[in-house]
Order: C-alpha cells, then sequence, then structure tokens
C-alpha cells in the first residue's frame, strides 16, 4: 500500500496562540513498474524554424521513434505557429511521423489549447505515463495559466524545451512550472536532440501518472506556499484556505518519494489535539495535527522534525534558484550544512543543491532542477539520465 | 535576534515553536540554541531515563533450612544449633553434618564445570514429543557475554540455577545466576493454546515457581500458580540478573517472528512480532520500551555506556517489514536514521539502520 505522512516542523505548540509554521508531506509509492509512456509532441513550425531548425526537428522526432519508444510507448505530434492542428495521432514505433513545413508566427495559446482538445478527446489514463514535450524556439504571448495548469488534469505533465536565444525562457519556465514539468534549454539546434534525450529518460521511469493530492483544510487554518520538492515545482498559486482542494502533482518516478513543503498558519490552537489538515494521495491518508499545550518546559525539549526542516529548506532553495536569486540560496544552504553531523540526510541535500547553484547556466540549472529526485530513504540526488 | 527570513525580531513564542510566528521561518537547531541563550533559557538537557536495577552484589538473605521434622524454619543461633547437632525445636538430629546443606535459596553455587552440561544444550531443534506434549522453547539470552545467543528452555520443567548453568556457558554467569532459585520459573504452553495433533498455533507461558528474587515479564513481577504469555520482544527477566526473549514458540507449526532486531551497541536481539517494532526509548504510554529496556540492562552489566540510548528520542521511528523489505517511518526523531543493505535483494540480506550513537540489525 502507498502511504502518506504530514508532519509540521514540531508537533506540539502553545495553547491559546495562533501558530506560523512549516510542515512538510512525504509520499511512499508501492509501485516498482514503470509506466508505457505517452510522449504528445506540441512543436514550433513557426518561419524560425526553416531551415536547420526543421531538419533538427525531423531529426529528433526519427530519433525518438527509432531508438527511445519502448514497444508500450506511444508518440503523437501538435503542431503550431500561428494557429496549431494535430498533426500525427497517436502511434507506435513502427508507425509514421510526416515531415513539418515551416512558416509563420508563434502562438503558444493556441497550441496549448489544441493539446487540452486533443487530450480531452483520449481522456486520463493513469495506467500511463503522460508527457508533453512543448519546443519553441520564439516569442509569444503568455498562454492562459489555467489552461496550461489543465494539462495536469489528465495526467499528463509538460516540459518545455527553448531553442536558440529567440525563445522566450521566462514564459517557457512559467508553463513548464504550470504543468508540473520542467524546462531544457537548448542554446543551439544541436541541443534538442539531447534535450529530447533527457525528457524521454525521465518518462522511461515514471511509475505514477501526475497523482492528485486530496487537500481537506480545518476551519481557521490556511496553507500557502506548497512546494513540491526537490524539484522545486509550485503546487499552488496563493493561499488554500478551509475546505477541500484537489491538486496536481509531478510524476513519481522509480525508487523516489514524493515530497511537499508548506507554510501552514492556524487562527488558533487549542488545547490537546487539534487537527489541522488532511492529504489523500494514491489511496493513502494522512492527518496533520499539532497538540496545544502550555507546558512551556515540553515545548522547549520537543525535537524538531529535521526531515521537515530539510524538506522546507530544499524548497525554499529550489524556488529561490528558480528566482534566480542565488544570493539568499546560498545562505540557506550555508544554514542547512550545520545539520550535516547531527542528520545524514543533510549531506545530500547540501551537495545537490550546491550542484544545481553553481550550474554554467541558467537553462543547466534549471535542466538539473528538474532532475532532482528524493529517494525512498530520503537522500536527495540528481537523477542520471 | 532576527528572523533570517522576515527581520522580524525573535521571542520567546518563536523559541517555543521552533519557527518565526510572524514568518512561519524554520529556526534551525544552531539557532534554536542561540536564541536560548539570547533569551536566558537554559540549555535542554538530554532526556533521563528510568534505569532497572542490576546487583553485582545480591541482597544477602538470612541463611535458613527447615527442620526436616517439624518444618519449623531454622535461623540465626537456632541454625547454629542445627548445623552442631539437631534441631531445637524437636530435637530432630542433622544426619548431614559435614555437608552443605545451609545454602540459602538464592545464592546456591553454579556448576562451573563445561562437562556438566546435560543434554538441554545440545538440542538445537525444538522437538515434539511422541504424545505431543513440546520439549523445549528456543529463548534469546539478553544478559551477559552471551548476549543474542540462542538457548534452549526446556518445557513444563522447573528451570533453576543449575538449569540455567548449564544453558549459559560462560564464568561470567556463576556470579549472576545467584539470584535465580533452585526452582525459579517454569515455561509452559498457555492453555488456550490449540493443539491438533502434531500442529499446534503455540502461546508460550511463563509460571514463577515461588521464587526469592521473582519472575518478571515487561517489567512487571508475575506471581500466582497461572501462567503469564511471553510473546515476541516481551523481556523475561529472572531474578533481576538474567533477562531473555522469545526466539521461536516451540511447535511443529510455531508462530514465527515477522524479523529479528539486533541494537549493535549491547548485542540485546529480539523478535518482532507482525511487521512493526517501534524504536523510540519510550512506547504509547510513556514506559520505556522493552528493547531499550534490556539494552540499557545489558550495557551496565557490561559496565559500556548506557547513555547512548538517551540519543534516541522518546518517539524515534518504526520499523516496518513491507512485503519482505525493510522501510522506516521516522517521528520525532533528532537524526534521520541511515539504511543500508547489502544486496538490496528482498528476504535475504540483513539491513543496517544507522542513527549516530546507535545502530541496528534487522534480519528476517
Amino acid at each position: 500500500m502507498p502511504s502518506i505522512a504530514a508532519n509540521l516542523v514540531k508537533s506540539v505548540a502553545l495553547s491559546n496562540e495562533p501558530l506560523n509554521s512549516r510542515g512538510a508531506i512525504t509520499i511512499h509509492g508501492d509501485n516498482e513498474n514503470e509506466l508505457p509512456m505517452d510522449l504528445l509532441l506540441v512543436l514550433d513550425i513557426s518561419g524560425s524554424m526553416s531551415g536547420e531548425g526543421e531538419r533538427v526537428l525531423l531529426d529528433s522526432v526519427v530519433h525518438t521513434l527509432d531508438h527511445l519508444l519502448r514497444p508500450t510507448d506511444r508518440i503523437a505530434v501538435i503542431t503550431f505557429n500561428n494557429s496549431a492542428s494535430l498533426h500525427s495521432n497517436w502511434t507506435d514505433s513502427n508507425g509514421t511521423i510526416p515531415g513539418f513545413s515551416t512558416g509563420g508566427g508563434t502562438n503558444f495559446g493556441s497550441a496549448i489549447n489544441e493539446v487540452l482538445t486533443f487530450l480531452g478527446s483520449h481522456g486520463r489514463d493513469d495506467s500511463r505515463a503522460g508527457i508533453v514535450l512543448f519546443l519553441s524556439d520564439g516569442h509569444s504571448s503568455m498562454p492562459n495559466e489555467e489552461n496550461v495548469r489543465t494539462i495536469t488534469e489528465f495526467g499528463f505533465t509538460m516540459h518545455t524545451i527553448g531553442v536558440t536565444s529567440g525563445a522566450n525562457p521566462t514564459f517557457l519556465q512559467n508553463m513548464a512550472d504550470l504543468a508540473r514539468g520542467f524546462y531544457f534549454d537548448a542554446p543551439g539546434f544541436n541541443d534538442v536532440k539531447k534535450a529530447f534525450g533527457s525528457i524521454f529518460n525521465y518518462g522511461k521511469t515514471v511509475v505514477y501518472s501526475a497523482p492528485d493530492l486530496d487537500v481537506e483544510i480545518s476551519d481557521g487554518v490556511v496553507l500557502s506556499e506548497l512546494i513540491q520538492t526537490p524539484q522545486g515545482v509550485n503546487i499552488h498559486e496563493g493561499d488554500l484556505k478551509p475546505g477541500h482542494h484537489t491538486l496536481s502533482l509531478t510524476h513519481m518516478v522509480k525508487d523516489s518519494r514524493g515530497e511537499l513543503a508548506f507554510k501552514i498558519s492556524a487562527d488558533n490552537v487549542t488545547d490537546g489535539d487539534n487537527l489541522l489538515a488532511t492529504f489523500q494521495c494514491l489511496g493513502a491518508k494522512a492527518e496533520l495535527r499539532v497538540r496545544g499545550t502550555l507546558d512551556e518546559t515540553e515545548l522547549l525539549e520537543a525535537p524538531q522534525n529535521i526531515d521537515v526542516t530539510l524538506i522546507t529548506k530544499t524548497g525554499d532553495v529550489t524556488t529561490l534558484l528558480k528566482k534566480g536569486d542565488e544570493h539568499t540560496a546560498t545562505k540557506i544552504i550555508t544554514q542547512i550544512k550545520t545539520l550535516e553531523n547531527s542528520h545524514p540526510g543533510a549531506s545530500s541535500v547540501t551537495k545537490t543543491l550546491t550542484e544545481v547553484k553553481d550550474a554554467k547556466s541558467d537553462g543547466e540549472r534549471l535542466e538539473t532542477l528538474g532532475r532532482l529526485t528524493t529517494t525512498k530513504d530520503g537522500k536527495t540526488k540528481i537523477r542520471e539520465d | 535576534m532576527k528572523c533570517f527570513d522576515c527581520n522580524s525580531s525573535l521571542s520567546k513564542i518563536d523559541l517555543l515553536n521552533s519557527s518565526c510566528q510572524t514568518c512561519g521561518e524554520i529556526l534551525l537547531p544552531d539557532d534554536v540554541d542561540k536564541l536560548r541563550q539570547f533569551l536566558g533559557v537554559s540549555a535542554s538537557k538530554p532526556p533521563e531515563i528510568e534505569n532497572p536495577v542490576i546487583e553485582s552484589t545480591p541482597e544477602v538473605i538470612p541463611d535458613s533450612v527447615d527442620c526436616p521434622n517439624c518444618n519449623t524454619p531454622l535461623m540465626g543461633d537456632d541454625l547454629a544449633n542445627w548445623e552442631s547437632g539437631s534441631c531445637i525445636y524437636c530435637g530432630e538430629p542433622n544426619n548431614a553434618i559435614g555437608s552443605t546443606t545451609t545454602q540459602s535459596d538464592d545464592i546456591e553455587p553454579t556448576p562451573s564445570h563445561p562437562d556438566n552440561r546435560g543434554s538441554i544444550a545440545e538440542d538445537s531443534e525444538i522437538r515434539i514429543s511422541p504424545d505431543g506434549e513440546l520439549d523445549f522453547c528456543s529463548m534469546i539470552i539478553n544478559v551477559g557475554p552471551m548476549v543474542g545467543q540462542s538457548i534452549k528452555i526446556p518445557m513444563g520443567k522447573p528451570i533453576g540455577r543449575n538449569e540455567l548453568a548449564k544453558l549459559l556457558n560462560d564464568p561470567w554467569y556463576q556470579g549472576h545466576l545467584n539470584r535465580v532459585s533452585s526452582e525459579h520459573f517454569m515455561v509452559v504452553i498457555m492453555p488456550d493454546t490449540v493443539i491438533l495433533e502434531n500442529y499446534t498455533n503455540d502461546k508460550i507461558g511463563v509460571m514463577d515457581l515461588g521464587s526469592t528474587n521473582g519472575t518478571y515479564i515487561l517489567g512487571e513481577r508475575i506471581t500466582g500458580t497461572s501462567a503469564t504469555e511471553l510473546r515476541y520482544g516481551y523481556d523475561l527477566n529472572i531474578g533481576g540478573n538474567i533477562q531473555m526473549t522469545l526466539e521461536l514458540a516451540a511447535g511443529a507449526n510455531p508462530i514465527v517472528a515477522g524479523f529479528f532486531i539486533t541494537h549493535d551497541q549491547s548485542g540485546v536481539r529480539w523478535g518482532v512480532e507482525g511487521n512493526t517494532q517501534h524504536l523510540g526509548r519510550l512506547d504509547s504510554n510513556g514506559e520505556m520500551e522493552r528493547w531499550a529496556a534490556m539494552a540499557d540492562l545489558q550495557l551496565r552489566a557490561m559496565a559500556k555506556d548506557e547513555s547512548i540510548i538517551a540519543y534516541i528520542s522518546r518517539r524515534h521511528m518504526e520499523v516496518i517489514l513491507d512485503d519482505g523489505r525493510i522501510k522506516v517511518n521516522t517521528f520525532e526523531g533528532k537524526e534521520e536514521p541511515e539504511i543500508n543493505q547489502n544486496t538490496g535483494a528482498k528476504d535475504v540480506d540483513p539491513y543496517f539502520i544507522t542513527l549516530g550513537k546507535n545502530s541496528f540489525l534487522v534480519e528476517f
């Protein structure tokens, strides 16, 4: 059975006072079998992709068909310029994909709409790992955020590839974030094939397809800054207020555990047991509780949950690195280092976060963030492709 | 002192919650220590643990002997008269003058020659006699140099210091068996155990046979004529100095422990019934977990540093056997355990759980 746990940094709090704290959710799945993959390519065929870009696109698609697709995997292609259309429906490695003809402008919005139409026509299938690979070398207005987020409701996550300096990394990064995916920087057309390989290798390890997290928040409690770690995927913008919420997580990959960091505030902690929230994922349920006490000695002696601390600090660092705030991220990594002597998991966290921070370019940093994973025993590492 | 994140001034309520109550930012342990110092709050102390008593020198109980004729307990001058000739009360002559007749119940010397070991220790398998009675129960001795080793306790027979001396083949035990009575306890099959021909669902029970220094299960002295059930992970303490736990309930169809755990520093080993073992110092009732009590006794008995157990939190973590693999849930441990397995193969290799100064070996 999958299991889920929700903990605060301290499981006791001062009674008759409001509480501001941090917490974390950890999810352990029990499926060790990789899911077959549905790879939906969304390719920019605007005028700027003509020539070498057109050739690289075709090469990448052919390479995917010939060398990457497993017998059970499927691939489909949507192309877009000023408008978008289905270029090739689901096919396996034995199928063929027609060539591309380039021209026109770049419209991300129409591409996303076509993705939703296509996915909507097939429905959600949790037995397959759905991955959208969105590639563009141009600028466009930002598509409707809610539409991008809706992709996850079909069990798909979307990764974006920005090709050449003509791409808009800010929008593409934002789109990847909203769809629980990662942004890949491809400075030259030759980098596209590498990005394809990286995304495909990731997709091959998926064991749970964008699972839902159901959250029930008690009265007087607010959750915010829900970040899936270690990749730093923002799961919800703004506050989660009392009531029921369904959130889509990013895929869970083999031999990993799901982690979410959050901030929590409660109007008042009563003496004794307080149920703050319940979480359900993959059929498992966890309650987030805090025990109110007036005994200050007990509070002082209550241990801090270091696992929660590391998850939340990792979320802080990765969020800052995505924003480009390397300075504050470095300060937090230095903070976490103080835990290394007493907490073996801290070493793997500081090591991997330092590697991300020291990446040679923003693109490489974002790609490395996407490859971060936490093993089942809580060690953070960079996934090998 | 300011919050790392929002720069607001930190106060005692922030210290109590280990987080800034303005922005929710976590205060790391180093920050907590600094804030304690800044606010003048005394430093934390490691939790104290209630140590069980082990006495290297047993309590001296006056020698006595019952007169074989009038059954009067003879002590002091009465005993001296008996030893010199006869009972002062009935005149019964002492026919055994010159032999060792004045040993008290709890200081009888232990046989010291290994050659004296009988067939008890030589039996390596649990057997079922033709009439279906079970002969031996496999136990783990959890004190002294033989800690963690298996011994076979005869079932349905009085066990005392002589029997234990044959099983505990190390000189260390000679000095520690003197609190064990000559007929101290008996291991039995519980009355409600189902026995169908040669197959049993064994429930092992222990009866105290009126011993001087008592028989304890889960730290509670057992009394009366009925048996008290002994389950996996329960500590059976004989007279205060000898502790053991169940390794395998006897029988052709025994109840088998889900897995075994050894606390590496003490060597204490125990079986886990079901699939979960709490590895914190205290149970849900705030009582010391029995594995911790056994480890503490053993560490002190062997003059090792027993304070290492205090590095495990009261409710630190639990080990779960899940489909042939070990998982660990950490609750409030200050240290996160590190788990290693040689090959990662299911049901084959032991797991090592390392937790600062403590480590555990989990075997199937």
